[in-house]
């Protein structure tokens, strides 16, 4: 079923946002280049970037459509070192009868990885954590993209979250779990990766069913292909006999 | 009253410990746990005496924790995410914010501060965080600050789980506009409800506002006007 935009809002595309943070002498550091030019927002309508974690909220102004303003080496001073901030552009009407309606915007964003980490990591990245309590594993959907979190407690995060175990229990409950996330965000926002990962084993989450019972089955179906190109039977009967 | 001698958190091992504590807490009655002052699981932040004052709600609760943060000298955005002193502090103030119950989720006192889900349910960096948050004016947030300090309610769990709401001054001088009775500093009857008007229902329509208002450049009356009719009987009267 398509899902309709009725607020005549338009998204701002993340390829047109260019936002990364480092991390420098303990300050989280941000910089920002927005390129609005393909929208045709009115040349005098604000943009806002928004900071948020929690209960933590930075907002920037980046001046109007006509002259923004690119962000460089800004200080996130509210948020505390290798703080996970989420971000969202705000492009906001000035004009008399609309003043204050947002007439563009784009939200979850989280700095951009660098080449060289989305090489390492792919398009499924892991970090380990101490705050999953007794619990191995999370899938973190809370930012543009996902995550999965390791309790750290379990030693070699990373070789654990790689163990043919971990793929054949886990790694399905994930796909199954991000199928179900894409089919749930922006129906126009095609940039996301998951998304031609999902249609590249025949399953577009933009023609998922709407009513639960269908969606759940749509999403185990999904799980079941992946399962099924992966062999994950086959990975652990070869465990086994090693 | 009890004191506690000085001003601890707990370790990697002690915070392990902690939530031990409070899983087995829900299965059996909990007890004082013995850990507080355990030289292998904790570390002194502060020389200095510990009183374990009352709190009766939220908003005291979060005065009296400032003042020992300050008196730390530790830096808020370093304090926030401090797990091992936010489950420490729970469990001194056990007393006052048990008992542990089989239906106590474990992140009342255990803080989970990198799960969006949960953090905002630590009985006591839950308040705080609101607090900090609002400053330079946590009056404005007294609608999240309200409530006992052992029961936060279900104003609380609905604006305070919404990151994209809480943080905001205008959105929270909004929510306490509406559901604080001015004439006796807690909830108006029927905030806490599921019906029309009821904060379960301020959160979606404020989300949705927020997709197409800039909310944060707007007075808490330009929000509170824009909201349909189904919360007439909170809006303020002057």
């Amino acid at each position: 079923m398509t899902r309709l935009n009725h607020t005549g809002r338009t998204r701002v595309k993340k390829e047109s946002i260019d936002l990364g943070v480092e991390e420098i002498d303990g300050a989280g550091i941000l910089n920002l280049e927005v390129r609005l030019d393909e929208y045709g927002f009115n040349p005098r309508a604000q943009v806002f970037l928004e900071a948020r974690r929690q209960t933590t909220f930075m907002r920037f102004d980046l001046g109007t459509v006509a002259s923004v303003r690119s962000l460089i080496n800004e200080e996130l001073t509210a948020f505390g070192p290798n703080t996970a901030v989420t971000f969202t552009l705000k492009v906001v009407s000035t004009a008399a009868d609309h003043a204050g309606r947002v007439l563009g915007l784009a939200k979850g964003l989280r700095p951009s990885r660098s080449a060289e980490e989305r090489d390492r990591q792919g398009i499924l990245p892991f970090k380990p954590t101490e705050d999953l309590g007794a619990r191995v594993w999370r899938l973190d959907l809370s930012g543009d993209e996902p995550i999965v979190l390791i309790n750290r407690s379990v030693g070699d995060w990373f070789g654990f979250a790689r163990s043919p175990e971990f793929c054949a229990l886990v790694y399905p409950e994930i796909v199954r779990l991000i199928a179900l996330w894409e089919a749930d965000n922006d129906p126009e926002d095609d940039s996301g990766p998951w998304r031609k990962f999902l249609r590249g084993y025949g399953f577009d989450p933009v023609n998922a069913p709407e009513e639960p019972e269908p969606r759940q089955l749509w999403a185990d179906d999904v799980t079941g292909s992946f399962c099924m190109h992966k062999d994950i039977i086959a990975k652990v009967v070869e465990g086994d006999e090693e | 009253m009890s004191q506690v001698s000085t001003l601890r958190r707990f370790n990697r091992n002690g915070i392990h410990e902690a939530r031990r504590f409070v899983e087995n807490a829900r299965l059996v009655r909990s007890t004082r746990p013995g850990i507080l002052e355990d030289d292998d699981l904790t570390e002194i932040l502060l020389d200095q005496e510990v009183e374990i004052v009352p709190l009766p709600n939220r908003m005291r609760a979060a005065e009296v924790l400032d003042e020992i943060v300050s008196a730390a000298g530790l830096a808020s955005a370093d304090v926030r995410r401090d797990v091992g002193l936010w489950t420490w502090l729970a469990l001194a103030w056990l007393d006052e914010l048990g008992p542990i119950r089989p239906t106590t989720q474990p992140s009342r006192f255990v803080l989970e501060a990198d799960d969006f889900r949960t953090y905002y349910r630590h009985l006591l960096s839950g308040p705080w965080g609101i607090f900090d948050a609002h400053r330079d004016d946590p009056q404005r947030a007294r609608a999240l600050l309200c409530t006992a300090t052992n029961a936060p309610g279900e104003v609380v769990e609905q604006i305070a789980s919404k990151q994209d709401l809480v943080g905001s001054p205008s959105v929270m001088q909004a929510v306490t506009d509406l559901y604080v009775d001015p004439s006796t500093g807690v909830h108006k009857r029927g905030a806490a409800g599921v019906g029309a008007g009821s904060a379960r229902r301020l959160a979606r329509v404020l989300q949705q506002l927020d997709l197409t208002w800039d909310v944060h450049a707007m007075s808490a009356k330009e929000i509170i006007d824009l909201l349909p009719k189904e919360f007439d009987r909170f809006r303020p009267t002057t």
